[in-house]
């Protein structure tokens, strides 16, 4: 122990964690000042079209709507650190409780696609950058750019129009739920996933091959080649370790943007996520549901990027040692 | 059924329904009912705005999801039935007014089981009714309702609904979709009630599944063997699974891709001529639109039948600046039709000696339809030399901060069951839902007397005459009334075209496998 006590993974991991948890806790503030800003509130989204003054204020006084800003950031503060996110201002129900199947669900969705899009892109990549300039790296370069430049939710829709609507050999609407087989889980899951790992696979390609391409011009590959070694030695003895820590930390990143992703990805399928949940919850001015989304989002996207940082960290061995004058 | 004024009302249906009958014949392929009913199958059903918050408790109903969930596990005390929305018996078999038109008394159908077992009495159709008007309640008939003299059951299979005025319109409110009826003692949240289905599961916001009540009272319906009922919010996912297949009925669909959709064989499409509408509110209290002059220009400035075209071509009905629509018994024919006049508009609005354009609000949160029809509008005042500015709001929050709040704006009204609870919600001077601020003596007696009327000829007569004076001098413009698109299958059977959605809330007990 007393060597990771000293390492510099020991330290690192311990400043980015606080730095995480700083950035968290402004996160909370951002989320919870821009719910209070929208316009609206949940007494009159519920209420909706049939709202009187009246009955506008008895709500938004059962609701506590009518106390002050701060105090509402504090008390919610408070128990959001004991795992306790409120109850949904339109069933009552327990915000945890409405949020951890969806969580849940959300999770096997992205990961799914992350299983399949990390390996195949990466691959993608490094055909590419061993083919540089070639047909094949320009075909790749093209394709990928092509759903680089489209929105997330064009992607789904014209993944719908071609397999649901005309093909008609899969669902348009991913109805799952705990019970399904797991067949009916991969049919359901089948068209967004797709759409995600088209969404994802096109910075996974470019960086990957950008990746290997920088190490490849340096002055020791240039030595090797002088050498003699033959290319493909070259290419997956010394040019790819030394890539792999930037491509570990890219595919992290590619998933946490996913995740962004995910929220329209799910209204697209009308997938029972957190991206949905989130989504109408802010129709309906659910404002817990809403804050508790933002959050749990943002400590994900935040997780991921320790996660990025600190397995490239790992992968390269010269940053695993301990720095000179420590 | 024994209501007052049974026959004249028939024979009147029959000339609306006659003349509704053409907007609601599916508009491709041919339109078979396929002989006899037959049990079996799961029914896929399908709507938009849906809600994690959505309850099974009837008392909440009032979104496109929930509305639709009031035909599933619940039954009315009467229901609308058709294109003339004629009146018909749900849990009461008979009703009658009193002489003095004061109460009316209900006759329960016998023999009636929830789906927990009880026997249905006049105690749980009291309770039921009575609990929208509760102190936290947050229904939308919860004025109607508090606005009664009493509810009271007399014997088990009688209630009697007593009302401060005469009021010979009134059993039409109670199929409201709000007003199922639930157990006595019940919060309605585990959705027991004595409808067709009953239901197994329920997660709000996603889906609602149910099987047949093998114990309903009525024995010629509830034909399919089970019911999921999808969430689907997004228009488009609503869209393409309705398209693929998945989805046997589909409610509310965009009108705009309806006759696309007509044209696929699989599909059968249904447009409801409807009673609702999308229209242009002038606060009458505000400046430049307390003068009726400033009114009556803009209500000339825009081409009624150029909108229709543009906006709501298959279902869309002229409209005349009142609420009425032309397929409800009580439409008058006799109103003077506002026509596009823009010679007599811009003197109009120069009489009032305005000057800068006028600020017309629109948002999508009324609908996609209302950002066009502003736009459009704003186009035929223009070529009046009428300015309007047109301003884009959110959809956030455009329903609390801008309806009934600013001088001029686009708004939207659902569906009544008759036309006295639209000209009471929207225009009566003591409503708190009057948008417009609009105050005429004359037009709240002409509402007020009609309803107390028991001859229907002179009731009619009052209807036309408040009518007439909304139109003239209302704050509100109304081009068109709006209709609903609801779809099936081809192999969906039993659809009976309503003037409201899915058959008056009640196509999924009406519908088999062909």
């Amino acid at each position: 122990m007393s060597a990771f006590a000293n390492s510099p993974v020991r330290s690192f991991v311990l400043a980015r964690l606080a730095s995480g948890l700083v950035s968290i806790f402004f996160i909370s503030i951002l989320v919870f000042l821009g719910t209070a800003l929208l316009p609206g509130d949940a007494a009159n989204a519920l209420l909706g079209q049939n709202a009187t003054p009246e009955t506008v204020l008895a709500l938004r006084e059962v609701l506590g709507l009518d106390r002050p800003l701060v105090l509402r950031y504090l008390a919610w503060l408070g128990n959001a650190l004991q795992g306790d996110f409120g109850t949904s201002l339109s069933n009552g129900q327990q915000v945890t409780s409405l949020l951890a199947p969806r969580l849940v669900n959300s999770l096997i969705l992205a990961s799914s696609a992350a299983v399949i899009v990390v390996p195949l892109a990466v691959g993608i990549g490094l055909v590419a950058a061993m083919h540089r300039g070639k047909v094949a790296d320009t075909v790749i370069g093209s394709v990928s750019s092509l759903f680089l430049s489209m929105p997330s939710f064009l992607i789904g829709y014209l993944v719908v129009f071609i397999f649901a609507v005309q093909l008609g050999i899969l669902p348009s609407l991913s109805m799952v739920r705990a019970s399904s087989s797991l067949t009916a889980w991969m049919i359901a899951l089948a068209l967004p996933v797709l759409t995600l790992v088209l969404v994802a696979q096109a910075h996974i390609i470019k960086l990957t091959r950008a990746a290997v391409l920088g190490v490849m011009s340096t002055d020791y590959i240039m030595m090797a080649q002088t050498k003699g070694i033959p290319r493909n030695t070259i290419f997956f003895r010394h040019a790819l370790p030394n890539a792999l820590s930037p491509i570990v930390s890219i595919c992290m990143m590619s998933v946490a943007y996913m995740i962004v992703d995910v929220v329209v990805i799910e209204a697209v399928f009308n997938y029972p996520g957190m991206g949905k949940l989130m989504v109408d919850a802010v129709a309906y001015r659910d404002i817990p549901i809403v804050q508790a989304c933002g959050v749990l989002f943002s400590t994900i996207f935040v997780a991921l990027n320790f996660l990025a940082d600190l397995l490239a960290m790992l992968i390269n061995p010269r940053q695993r040692l301990p720095r000179k004058g420590n | 059924m024994s209501s007052p004024f049974k026959i004249s009302r028939r024979s009147l249906l029959k000339i609306s329904a006659a003349s509704g009958l053409m907007a609601a014949l599916p508009m491709g392929g041919a339109w078979a009912q396929g002989g006899a009913p037959k049990r079996g199958g799961h029914l896929v059903v399908a709507s938009g705005g849906a809600s994690t918050g959505d309850s099974l408790d009837p008392r909440t109903f009032g979104s496109a999801y929930t509305s639709v969930i009031s035909g599933i596990p619940y039954n009315g005390l009467v229901e609308v039935h058709g294109l003339g929305m004629e009146l018909r018996p749900a849990l009461a078999k008979s009703w009658e007014a009193s002489a003095d038109g004061k109460s009316w008394i209900f006759d329960l159908e016998q023999d009636v089981t929830f789906h927990n077992g009880k026997t249905l009495t006049s105690a749980d159709v009291v309770y039921s009714l009575q609990r929208h008007a509760a102190e936290d309640s947050r229904s939308n008939v919860r004025s109607v309702i508090s606005g009664l003299a009493g509810i009271r059951a007399d014997g088990p299979n009688r209630v009697i609904i007593e009302m401060p005025e005469a009021n010979y319109v009134f059993p039409a409110i109670l199929s409201g979709f709000p007003l199922g009826i639930i157990p006595e003692g019940s919060d309605g949240r585990d959705g027991v009630g004595t409808g067709p289905y009953k239901v197994t599961r329920f997660a709000p916001g996603e889906v609602l599944e149910a099987e047949r009540n093998e114990n309903y009272f009525r024995k010629d319906a509830a034909w399919v063997d089970s019911v999921e009922y999808l969430a689907v919010n997004d228009p488009s996912a609503l869209n393409s699974a309705f398209q693929s297949g998945q989805i046997n009925v589909a409610t509310l669909l965009d009108e705009r891709t309806a006759p696309l959709l007509s044209q696929m064989p699989n599909l059968k499409i249904y447009s409801n001529p409807g009673r609702g509408f999308i229209c242009f509110n002038m606060r009458t209290d505000m400046a430049p639109f307390d003068n009726p002059n400033m009114r009556l220009a803009l209500k000339l400035a825009i081409d009624r039948e150029d909108m229709i075209r543009r906006v709501s071509p298959t279902v869309g009905a002229l409209g005349n600046d009142h609420p009425v629509a032309p397929s409800d018994p009580m439409y008058s024919k006799d109103v003077p039709q506002h026509v596009y006049d823009p010679k007599r508009a811009k003197e109009l609005f120069d009489s009032v000696g305005y000057s800068g354009p006028l600020v017309l609000q629109t948002s999508e949160a009324i609908s996609s339809r209302a950002v066009d029809m502003a736009v459009i509008f704003q186009e035929h005042a223009n070529k009046a030399g009428i300015p309007i500015e047109v301003k884009r709001e959110p959809a956030d929050g455009y329903w609390e901060t801008i309806v009934g709040q600013t001088p001029f704006h686009v708004s939207a009204r659902s569906d009544r069951p008759t036309a006295d609870a639209i000209l009471s919600v929207a225009f009566l001077s003591t409503s708190g839902n009057n948008e417009c601020k609009w105050v005429n003596k004359d037009f709240d007696a002409a509402v007020l007397a009609a309803r107390a009327e028991p001859d229907l000829e002179k009731r009619k007569a009052f209807y036309a005459e408040a009518q007439r004076i909304c139109s003239e001098d209302g704050g509100t413009i109304i081009p068109f009334i709006s209709g609903t698109v609801d779809g099936t299958s081809s192999d969906i059977d039993g659809f009976v075209p309503s003037a409201q959605q899915m058959a008056g809330y009640r196509a999924i007990e009406n519908v088999w496998f062909s």
